[in-house]
């Protein structure tokens, strides 16, 4: 049975317009009940199924009508027709731009002009923009459409536009908003790993908490503790780490606002003098020092936990630099340190050293130490990684010229099918 | 990090027995999850049927690796998790798995309408974050005596002959839709099972 696009178009639409639909999914088959109210389409409790094979003569169907309300033949795409039919209060025409971009996007995100038009009936007060979130919700049950730029800046602009429509509102509580994305976000990344546009999302967010309320703080927390649990089971998604060390440089901001300008510090300014520091209260830093204490602590038992993962590792060089910059900003040595509960049950000694130099130098060769009696692809990895996370914060700490040339020399034994280590030790030759 | 199922197969005669298995299959669509779950207990079942008893193997398919054990009371076991998830725990929780099974269920009870197994359930939640699994890790440990792990691909399994996409059309187990689903992403030369 043949069905034509018109039928099929105005069946889906029916069945969108009279259903909670919840998730859709595009099908390499038809529903295999022709008698079926839904035929050829496939609805089960609120997740409907669409045929692969009818996509092509819905678009075109949706295309058809939107093409030819939206855009003026003579002037080509013009603001002219739709401003006309809300002047004219011409519902019906409305309706039908509404729905035929909705179809449009589901099939196509890509389509520029159908996204543009409904951003058009927001503004006129034609379309509820958080109901615009819940659609773009849908749209993203499609795995591919969760790394569409299109639609993730759709959302984005769309909650800027609620934002502003808010901004004399009291009661209007920002956090409210960003609640509901987390979730959303955290499925995608599910549904489809590295989602670079529903990390940027993400950090986004992050990037708008005000750094005074304390609203914003526990939203913080929460999202900390949402992401500690990601990246204990996501030890090699690097997205996760980043969303994490933005978080915490922000949790960071809470306790002294300068910690930002760590971001697009180099290496060289840190092996300066020492800022003076500013008048901070010695709990305050506390809290800091002990925030980034425990995350390194944290990242040291994941290392040892699952060797040979190379993000862990420049996740504990972010975290050395970090820590390179509190000691630079002066709030380092205020901390007791024997007050500090130890990590875990202590029984490790190594988790709990304090982080500086020569401490560091210590976990990383027990690294390499603790499991040089096995032999399978991690603990090679691991032992390279080590290697070079030492060469690091040689350099982070201003090591003599020697020790870099001796730990370079190990790495291109290790890893001789890297031309960075290679350059480098032909560099220093090059230098005698 | 993630396991997506558990399963234990009797493999005393020819075809492997599915006795009992669960799945941890949310970070997959609605309409995928069926499917999903169809191959993955095919594709469990063929390496259960290809390990030979007292054999461990480790196989791995499209970021997917199976961990099989098979044991000569004539049951094995398979796993399927990411290859983020550490072999050793995988192997150890495998280990105690079947050490338990053997324990509960008597060989003349090896039938699937007989198997109720609830923990095994409880295995899959809990054993997600492997944090979880220290302990058991250490006792596996000291009662394993071989650690050999084969590690093996689905083609290398397959015997001279055989082919994956035939295997697949043929079985009665494979719905027709998620023999689609198989064609599609077979077609757009993505992973058997994500579409």
């Amino acid at each position: 049975m043949s069905m034509d696009a018109k039928t099929l178009y105005e069946l889906l639409n029916k069945i969108i317009d009279s259903h909670q639909i919840e998730e859709i999914c595009l099908l390499p088959y038809q529903n295999i009940l022709p008698k079926d109210q839904y035929y050829p389409f496939l609805l089960i409790g609120s997740n409907l199924g669409i045929p692969l094979e009818h996509l092509h003569k819905i678009f075109k169907q949706a295309h058809g009508i939107f093409m030819n309300l939206y855009v003026d033949r003579n002037q080509g795409c013009s603001n002219d027709k739709l401003l006309e039919y809300v002047n004219n209060d011409d519902k019906e025409a409305i309706e039908l731009i509404k729905q035929s971009t909705r179809c449009l996007l589901f099939l196509n995100p890509d389509f520029y002009t159908a996204t543009n038009a409904r951003k058009k009936l927001i503004l006129n007060n034609l379309l509820d923009p958080s109901e615009e979130l819940k659609f773009i919700n849908l749209i993203f049950t499609f795995p591919k459409h969760s790394k569409n730029s299109t639609i993730w800046h759709h959302r984005k602009w769309i909650i800027s536009n609620i934002i502003s429509r808010h901004q004399s509102d009291n009661k209007f509580v920002i956090m409210d908003l960003f609640q509901l994305e987390i979730p959303i976000i955290q499925r995608v990344v599910e549904l489809y790993p590295k989602n670079y546009y529903a990390w940027s999302h993400r950090h986004w967010i992050i990037s708008q908490l005000p750094i005074d309320s304390s609203h914003s703080l526990s939203f913080l927390d929460d999202e900390l503790l949402i992401m500690e649990k990601w990246v204990r089971t996501n030890v090699s998604d690097h997205s996760g780490f980043h969303h994490r060390q933005l978080c915490l440089i922000k949790k960071s901001q809470f306790y002294n606002s300068t910690i930002v300008n760590f971001l697009g510090i180099s290496r060289d300014n840190l092996l300066g003098q020492p800022l003076v520091s500013e008048n901070l209260s010695s709990t305050k830093t506390d809290q800091i020092v002990l925030l980034w204490f425990n995350e390194i602590r944290f990242t040291r038992d994941l290392i040892l936990r699952y060797p040979g993962h190379e993000t862990l590792w420049y996740h504990l060089r972010f975290l050395s630099a970090i820590w390179k910059w509190l000691s630079f900003l002066g709030h380092i040595h205020l901390i007791d340190s024997k007050n500090i509960e130890p990590y875990g049950d202590g029984e490790n000694i190594v988790l709990n050293l304090w982080p500086d130099f020569e401490n560091d130098l210590e976990f990383s060769r027990y690294c390499i130490l603790i499991n040089s009696d096995v032999d399978d692809e991690h603990v090679t990895l691991q032992k390279r990684c080590a290697i070079a996370y030492e060469l690091w914060i040689s350099e982070l700490h201003g090591a003599s010229k020697n020790n870099l040339d001796s730990l370079i020399s190990k790495l291109v034994e290790i890893a001789p099918e890297s031309n960075y280590y290679l350059c480098r030790k032909l560099s220093f030759r090059g230098r005698k | 990090m993630k396991i997506y199922s558990i399963t234990v197969f009797s493999t005393e005669n020819e075809e492997a027995v599915n006795l009992t298995g669960e799945y941890e299959l949310s970070g997959f669509g609605f309409f995928q999850r069926g499917s999903v779950q169809e191959f993955m207990k095919f594709f469990s079942k063929t390496v259960a049927e290809r390990t030979r008893p007292g054999q461990r193997l480790s196989v791995e398919e499209n970021n997917y690796i199976f961990y099989s054990y098979a044991r000569t009371e004539g049951i094995a076991g398979v796993i399927i998790c990411d290859n983020e998830y550490p072999q050793r725990v995988a192997l150890s929780l495998l280990s105690k798995i079947l050490d338990e099974f053997l324990g509960k269920f008597a060989r003349n009870t090896w039938k699937p309408q007989t198997i109720s197994y609830p923990e095994l359930k409880n295995y899959l939640i809990k054993y997600q974050d492997p944090k979880e699994a220290d302990q058991i890790i250490k006792v596996q440990e000291q009662l394993d005596e071989t650690k050999q792990v084969m590690n093996k691909t689905i083609e290398s399994l397959l015997q001279r002959g055989e082919k994956l996409d035939d295997l697949i059309d043929r079985s009665q187990e494979i719905s027709f839709q998620s023999k689609a689903f198989y064609k599609q992403a077979r077609k757009t030369n993505s992973c058997c099972t994500i579409s």
